[in-house]
């Protein structure tokens, strides 16, 4: 009972995390009607940015601020200089090759500069557990929750109440009347990268010191995030939550109850997944029947 | 899904201008951009030119030392997966970027059965009909998925393969890795390297002649029908889920032998041999060569073998950076492909010399 | 000065031409109407005005050159487009559809034109909450039509009002477009098969076919000419 409780309590803290970088893809799917498979990556520089700058004696929280900046800053770059161009052809291999162009030319500068040496970058709140209910939850589990929580209501809000929120759904839901409206779509396409560049930032340096930061890391991640935006619907950022909230807790249980699939195959799961959901129910959980036909 | 990368899809009935259009003044980059019909080489031109490359390659073994053969063999396995991937993206308009998964289920095919005793040459048709299966069995459902969610799919599916060679270690001895016998049977005097290109250029010329023939059969023309417009193929009678998931699983085939391959000449193999570096390298092959023709095959795999050999010399991570910045390059400035290049740069010396051309466009 | 000028204008979709050459002036408060039949190339000059698709040729507001500007800069320059088959977000509730359209306006002046235009159509007033998918194909167009309005425009392009909508339903909306021209002082340019309407509210019109205009002149030289009421007002 208690090896259970502390599975759920792992898997909603991993799953926190998947939700983060799921909620990232998502929002850029939303932008540009395309997976940027190179989401991982940018996470990643998010987390090798912030250990840069607490390396060079800023506070974590300034640290991390400014590495949420710059990936935001990039991932804007990124949709305004690569992806908006392609857009225009509306063909799927060209925007899918140059995000793996991306993701492989951004893991190579990473382990250029930084080197394949793990890298340590400290807990927020430090280390220690705490007890809940018998299963024992380490502060960095719990940072990650709240930030996580904390992080979409604060974009639910940011969406439902404020004015660049509402020209951005307008521009996911119909890009030429809202340009007839006089919102800037592009601008609100390049505010959906930068938003995701930051999240993804967060999401990388909040679960480095649990994973070790090196080059290799964010490999995993991304495939149970892809598995979580699958799953919760890829244009819906409540279901990106959802959806890596349920991952985190299967790929927990399954890892330790199905002995077959054990700790390595997990990532079999994601897949498994992803394709099911495809299959079954190809909008996700909260998605929007649009989604089906890409 | 239609693709910009299709449009250059050899259709072998397709007219030939008769004339060279003279096109109007246009920029370095706009040339680069268009795209381009096959030349209209003669049959007999065309074949010379196949004979001669491929006896240049038979000899090459005997002339070199091994660590040439060892590129030149690699060169060689890489073209045949290009082929396999070309059949995919050109002619079924679908995208894989997982062949990594069917190029390993081919290698640790050949590994696991030679270490049963077969002889390893014996065990290439199996890696080929062991990727085969796995690919229609992964085929059936995810190709019931187009474009971007298949994008997905097959990476999921190339990030899946490490921890699914660990995970089976009973069968692949997981991290450890496992040998492999590459070496020429005991009556054939060559050495392993030698041995392994000579079956390389083998099971080439093969799958060169094979896609060739796929190409003009029936199969080929349904595959396109699908490509071009599912809905019509299907009111055609194209039974259309069964004619894609083949149409996979061959593409898988071509991977498994080159995997099988793969395993002879480095005699040695692990799960880190199977990452995503290698999936990409297999995409990168296809953008940089460009699609649908032999040649372009030939050349992408040349350039995935130089450049981690040429980069790989400054630091090993300048390979995944160049990989990197040659996608994007190719996809905005060189969408079709160095064939593409070489196919303009070499228009007007076959327009400027009939005898190149079949009589009909004399 | 016009309102609007545009001058030889040529548009269309990648290698093919739809509008040829197309002049027309818009003076400030005057309601003009384009006919033409299905594929004559109407939406794609209310397309090419906005800026939606390129074009060639000479295009001003007040006298000042506009060729190649964004979509976005001539609706804050005082355009609104009602496209054809209206355009409402159907996720968004009404009152989100209605607050896009001031993307262009300060947000106070938004609030306070929100409930006029809630007195005006008290339906959507009820349904401000609900998502605008679910809306009668009406409601759908007075939504449209308000969020058009919304940015106090002044010239309004409205492709079609009437397509789709029940016949007294498209007279009411005629109706409702007469008082707002009268109340706002927009100009209009209202492409619409329904000419007998159309014509009726409108002071000068203009005949499109083939991509060219053929025919221009006032709506009463158009409502009694034998070609245009035989192919145009059904008679
Ligand atoms: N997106 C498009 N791409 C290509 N051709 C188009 C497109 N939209 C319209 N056309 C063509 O342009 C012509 C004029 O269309 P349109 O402006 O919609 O006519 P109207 O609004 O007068 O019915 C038609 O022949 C139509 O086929
Ligand atoms: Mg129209």
């Amino acid at each position: 009972m208690d090896l259970l409780l502390q599975q759920l309590v792992d898997g909603v803290a991993a799953g926190a995390i998947y939700g983060a970088l799921a909620l990232a893809l998502v929002l850029v799917y939303r932008a540009s009607h395309t997976i940027n498979f190179a989401q991982g990556e940018m996470a990643l520089l998010g987390a090798y940015l912030s250990w840069q700058f607490f390396a060079f004696g800023l506070p974590l929280l300034a640290a991390l601020a400014v590495s949420v900046l710059a990936c935001a800053v990039l991932g804007m770059g990124i949709e305004r200089v690569l992806i908006r161009p392609l857009a225009k052809r509306n063909q799927h291999l060209p925007m899918i090759i140059t995000t793996l162009g991306l993701m492989i030319a951004l893991n190579a500068v990473i382990a250029w500069v930084w080197g394949h040496q793990t890298r340590e970058v400290p807990p927020v709140l430090g280390q220690g557990a705490v007890e809940v209910a018998g299963a024992a939850l380490s502060r960095q589990d719990l940072v990650i929750i709240a930030t996580v929580l904390g992080g979409a209501i604060a974009l639910a809000a940011f969406f439902r109440f404020t004015r660049t929120g509402l020209f951005m759904r307008a521009t996911v839901g119909d890009p030429e009347s809202a340009r007839l409206s006089g919102v800037r779509t592009g601008r609100m396409l390049s505010v959906g990268w930068g938003l995701a560049g930051g999240i993804g930032a967060i999401a990388g340096t909040l679960i480095a010191p649990e994973l070790f930061l090196q080059p290799g890391m964010m490999a995993p991640v991304l495939i149970y995030a892809f598995a979580a935006a699958t799953l919760g619907g890829l244009d819906s950022p409540l279901g990106a939550i959802v959806g890596g909230i349920i991952v985190g807790l299967a790929e927990n249980i399954a890892g330790t109850y199905v002995p077959w699939i054990g700790s390595e195959f997990k990532q079999g799961l994601a897949l498994a997944i992803i394709l099911v959901v495809l299959l079954l129910r190809p909008a996700g959980l909260f998605g929007s029947r649009k989604v089906v036909r890409v | 899904m239609t693709t910009q990368l299709d449009e250059q899809t050899e259709r072998a009935d397709a007219p030939e201008p008769a004339a060279p259009a003279r096109a109007p003044r246009i920029t370095p980059v706009e040339w680069l951009r268009t795209p381009r019909p096959p030349l209209p080489l003669s049959k007999p031109v065309s074949l010379t030119l196949g004979a001669a490359g491929v006896v240049a390659l038979a000899i090459v073994p005997f002339v070199n030392p091994s660590w040439v053969n060892l590129h030149v063999a690699l060169v060689l396995i890489f073209a045949i997966v290009a082929m396999g991937l070309n059949l995919l993206v050109g002619m079924g308009g679908q995208v894989s970027l997982g062949h990594a998964a069917f190029f390993a289920v081919g290698a640790y095919t050949t590994a696991v059965v030679g270490a049963a005793g077969v002889p390893a040459v014996a065990t290439l048709p199996l890696a080929g009909a062991v990727a085969f299966a796995i690919g229609w069995l992964f085929g059936i459902p995810a190709l019931r998925l187009q474009g971007l969610q298949l994008g997905l799919v097959t990476l999921a599916l190339a990030l899946v393969t490490p921890p699914a060679i660990r995970q089976l270690d009973e069968i692949t001895r997981g991290s450890r890795g496992i040998g492999i016998d590459g070496d020429a049977p005991a009556w054939i005097p060559l050495d392993q390297d030698q041995w392994v290109t000579l079956l390389a250029l083998a099971a080439f010329v093969l799958a060169w002649i094979a896609t060739a023939r796929f190409a003009r059969g029936r199969l080929g023309r349904s595959f396109v029908a699908i490509r071009d417009a599912e809905l019509v193929a299907e009111t055609l009678g194209v039974a259309v889920q069964r004619t894609k998931v083949r149409l996979f699983a061959t593409s898988a085939a071509y991977a498994g032998v080159g995997g099988g391959l793969y395993a002879m000449l480095l005699e040695f193999i692990g799960p880190e041999n199977f990452g995503l570096t290698l999936s990409i390298s297999f995409i990168t092959m296809i953008v940089v060569g460009g699609i649908a023709t032999v040649p372009g095959a030939v050349l992408g795999a040349a350039f995935v073998q130089a450049v981690p050999a040429i980069a790989g010399e400054i630091d090993p991570a300048a390979a995944g950076f160049t990989y990197g910045v040659v996608l994007l390059l190719f996809v905005f400035f060189v969408p079709f492909g160095l064939i593409g290049v070489i196919r303009g740069a070499l228009r007007p010396l076959v327009d400027r010399v009939p005898w190149l051309r079949p009589r009909r466009l004399r | 000065m016009s309102l609007l000028d545009a001058r030889g204008l040529t548009a269309g979709y990648g290698q093919v031409t739809v509008l040829h050459d197309v002049s027309l002036r818009i003076e400030p408060g005057e309601i003009v109407v384009v006919l033409g039949s299905n594929g004559a190339g109407k939406t794609t000059l209310l397309r090419a005005l906005s800026g939606l698709i390129p074009a060639r040729g000479e295009l001003s507001v007040d006298d000042v050159s506009v060729i190649g500007t964004g979509t976005h800069r001539l609706a804050a320059l005082g355009m609104a487009h009602v496209p054809q088959g209206r355009g409402t977000f159907g996720d968004l509730t009404v009152e989100e559809n209605l607050l896009v359209g001031a993307a262009t306006r300060p947000r106070r002046e938004a609030r306070t034109d929100l409930d006029r235009w809630y007195a005006r159509f008290p339906r959507l007033g009820e349904r401000r909450h609900r998502p605008a998918a679910g809306l009668s194909g009406g409601e759908q167009q007075m939504l449209a039509m308000a969020r058009g309005f919304m940015s106090r425009p002044r010239l309004v392009l409205l492709d079609e009002p009437s397509l789709g909508l029940a016949p007294t339903i498209t007279t009411e909306l005629f109706g409702t477009l007469a008082e707002l021209h009268d109340e706002s002082g927009a100009a209009m340019l209202i492409v619409e098969q329904n000419a007998e309407l159309a014509l009726r509210i409108g002071e000068r019109a203009l005949l499109l076919e083939h991509g060219r205009i053929v025919q221009r002149g006032t709506t009463d030289e158009f409502r009694s000419s034998d070609d245009i009421r035989r192919a145009y007002l059904g008679v």
